[in-house]
């Protein structure tokens, strides 16, 4: 891959100099101008509506700092938001959402959405049919990475669950040991059965046991059975994929069973969040750990917090906001290194954007990456919520995760621990 | 606390005789499927009356239901207390039957709407009230302020402080109900209207009482049903009415199309179909995502078996 890199580059420049030496105009990285229409689809109702505010404040705000850049290096290039669309964390109103931002606002990139069920469905239905470039801030679904003819359409900042299943099966064996017995929960959607599938796979083979695995339906009048299943067998310690408005359901369905305990119960990042665990009560919430994809913690995490924060004075920081801001980085540094907001072209320049290639540049030295980019270079994006290093799948290689903790009606990182594979 | 736990044995060998364990999860799954069964029965009741007076199939009778929760959840909201709060759960939901039978269902019923257009005037108004509801409320998920965690241990079976306000407003009302149809002059106009109507008519019976007293009745249980799901489901949101009304049919037409004391045993047999799916003995138990399969399926079979449902005549040949 670097071979035909460098030989791209070096095309590049030779045919950059010829277009100099005849002094004419072309589409060249060094002289396009161009408008790119950024559209997004996120959850502002529904189960994730917790969320899809601040994630909608983040991109907006990347598109400002964006086009900030861009004005500073001189370089005739405009991001513009066309609209943001609630997808009602459902796919039914994912599909109309994208269908409006994509045909009515003429987006070529859409930022969206959170909920992997809805991604998928926007994927098949709105992105790929039309050809844009869709970016999924926190979609974690497997399903996206094997996607039938996406070709090279869909990408995410959010890790993969094969990563995030991994990583749970990791954080659980430092906790309570690899040969455990461990009781699976999930809800009934492809969020939920990924993950039960993948950390059942990771769990297993790291030589522990499987008791329980109780898939639930989300919309269902009664949990008392299901969680009277998932409670029983006596196991070591549970795991448990859900989100916080069914859980709100879930949670109280197992405490009555009595035969549960939320200090043996790990989660994953979309209950990583103090005012829903809050909300569903102590009995069911205290001590309860979880792993959640994370930016990397440090003064760039702290800075990116202060920076929403300025931006966005009284919203919420809910800590996925880098994820959004994420993708409408990455999609402008590879329509600018592309020379062109043609989502066919933006594609083909995502992975060289992304690292682990190039040079180093941070989400604060956004003029100096986007001056890279328009000399075609290749970037190693070290972006807010982390290093990406695209596969040819469109899925981040490289992610960082933290275990938290829920206790006495706060949420703590307990610690923070990286995790990767080959690219 | 690893290692610990018994040994499985390689492969599970199925039993053919519960085990002790497994007998001990029995009376809990009965208990659970009696409470989920209690509100069904009594929404369906509410439908089954509708459509064997009216003959219209009420398709928003599910959106009544979430109408009931968030009137009585507005009540506690202001302080004031469950009892209060039931009340005019049960009022105002009655009000909204009433009201919508005054300027819709009449109306249109005048006019001489067929079955179908009735039942897509009725979809509508299920949208209508949904989004209606969730114009004014938002789509958040909402909880009475009843503690959702602490159980009663009576004997082997672990009761919420919820499911005992359910079955105890349950027994009352189903109570109240069976008087009222067997006993007063109303009930029993009502029922021999759903019989024959026009045997009634000639007989003196008012056809305009019947009406308003019908959605009355099937309002006021509608809204005691909503608030009661609200109570035992913990958190809610403006579709528990609507996820709710597809189990509410199936009990109707298991216990027979239009027959009230039918819908009774329809929602409790449904409930209890519904939570026992899960037991263990049932081929190591069935997963608790199929729940609403399985009581579908047996929906399915009880009609091939008994096409009329559970309290139905066979239809005589003429």
């Amino acid at each position: 891959m670097a071979r035909g890199n460098r030989l791209v580059r070096v095309l590049a420049v030779v045919s950059a100099l010829a277009v100099a030496a005849c002094g004419g105009a072309s589409s060249s990285p060094g002289t396009a101008k161009f408008t790119l229409k950024v559209g997004m689809v996120l959850p502002f109702t529904g189960d994730l509506a917790t969320y899809g505010p601040s994630l909608d404040k983040s991109a907006r705000m990347a598109v400002t700092m964006v086009n900030d850049a861009l004005k500073k290096d001189g370089i005739d290039v405009t991001a513009q938001v066309v609209g943001s669309e609630d997808d009602q964390t459902t796919p039914a109103a994912g599909v109309e959402a994208a269908t409006k931002v994509v045909k009515t606002e003429g987006a070529q990139v859409v930022v969206g959405s959170m909920s992997s069920g809805v991604t998928l469905a926007i994927a098949q239905s709105v992105a790929i049919p039309n050809n844009v470039l869709l970016v999924t801030p926190t979609s974690s679904d497997p399903a996206l990475t094997t996607l039938k003819g996406k070709n090279q359409l869909v990408w995410r900042i959010y890790p993969s669950d094969l990563l995030q299943g991994a990583a749970l099966a990791q954080a659980m064996g430092d906790t309570f040991g690899k040969n455990a017995t461990i009781n699976v929960g999930a809800r009934n959607d492809a969020f939920g059965t990924a993950l039960a599938q993948e950390f059942e796979r990771a769990w297993r083979a790291g030589g522990g046991k499987i008791g329980q695995e109780v898939i639930y339906n989300t919309n269902q009048a009664s949990f008392d059975a299901d969680a009277l299943k998932l409670a029983s067998g006596n196991p070591t310690a549970w795991v448990i994929a859900d989100f916080p408005p069914t859980f709100a359901k879930m949670g109280p369905a197992l405490v009555r069973t009595g035969q549960w305990a939320p200090a043996k119960t790990l989660m994953t990042e979309a209950m990583d969040n103090n005012d829903a665990l809050n909300q569903i009560g102590a009995p069911a919430t205290d001590g309860l750990r979880g792993t959640a994809g994370s930016a990397p913690a440090g003064a760039s995490a702290d800075a990116f917090e202060a920076a929403f924060k300025a931006a966005n004075p009284g919203a919420k920081f809910t800590s996925f906001e880098g994820t959004s801001f994420d993708a409408v980085v990455l999609a402008s540094l590879a329509a600018v290194k592309a020379g062109s907001a043609d989502p066919s072209k933006i594609k083909l320049q995502m992975r060289a954007v992304s690292g682990p290639s190039g040079d180093k540049f941070g989400w604060q030295q956004l003029p100096d990456a986007f001056k890279a980019a328009q000399q075609g270079k290749s970037i190693n994006y070290q972006g807010a919520w982390g290093q990406m290093a695209f596969d040819k799948n469109g899925d981040p290689t490289a992610a960082t995760y933290v275990l938290w903790q829920h206790q006495a009606g706060q949420t703590t990182n307990l610690k923070t621990f990286p995790f990767g594979r080959p690219r | 606390m690893a290692g610990m736990s018994a040994a499985r044995p390689p492969g599970r060998t199925p039993r053919l005789v519960p085990a002790a364990s497994q007998m001990s999860e029995l009376p809990q799954l009965v208990v659970d499927g009696l409470v989920s069964g209690a509100v069904l029965a009594i929404a369906a009741v509410g439908v089954s009356l509708v459509y064997g007076i009216l003959h219209l199939v009420n398709f928003a009778h599910g959106d009544y239901l979430t109408f009931g929760a968030y009137a009585g959840l507005g009540v506690t909201a202001l302080g004031l207390s469950l009892v209060v709060a039931t009340v005019v759960a049960i009022v105002a939901t009655a009000m909204l039957a009433v009201g919508l039978q005054l300027v819709l269902w009449g109306p249109v019923r005048r006019r001489r709407a067929g079955l179908l257009s009735s039942f897509i005037t009725a979809i509508g108004l299920a949208l209508v009230l949904r989004h209606a509801i969730f114009l004014v409320v938002g789509a958040g998920s909402r909880a009475y302020p009843v503690d959702q965690f602490s159980v009663e241990r009576l004997g082997p079976v672990r009761v919420s402080i919820s499911q005992l306000i359910a079955i105890s407003l349950s027994i009352v009302a189903i109570a109240v109900i069976g008087l009222l149809l067997a006993r007063t002059s109303i009930g029993r106009s009502m029922r021999a209207f759903a019989d024959n109507p026009e045997l009634a008519a000639v007989a003196g019976v008012d056809v305009g009482r019947i009406v308003l007293a019908t959605w009355l009745i099937a309002g006021a249980l509608a809204g005691l049903a909503g608030e009661l799901q609200g109570l035992i489901q913990g958190a809610f949101d403006p579709n528990m009415g609507w996820n709710l009304l597809l189990p509410i049919f199936a009990a109707v037409v298991l216990g027979t199309i239009g027959n009230a004391y039918g819908a009774l045993l329809g929602g409790f047999a449904l409930g209890l179909v519904m939570e026992l799916s899960t037991w263990s003995v049932l081929g190591g138990g069935i997963p608790a995502s199929y729940k609403y399969v399985v009581a579908f399926l047996a929906l399915i079979v009880m009609l091939l078996v008994r096409p009329q449902g559970l309290l139905g005549r066979r239809a005589r040949a003429l």
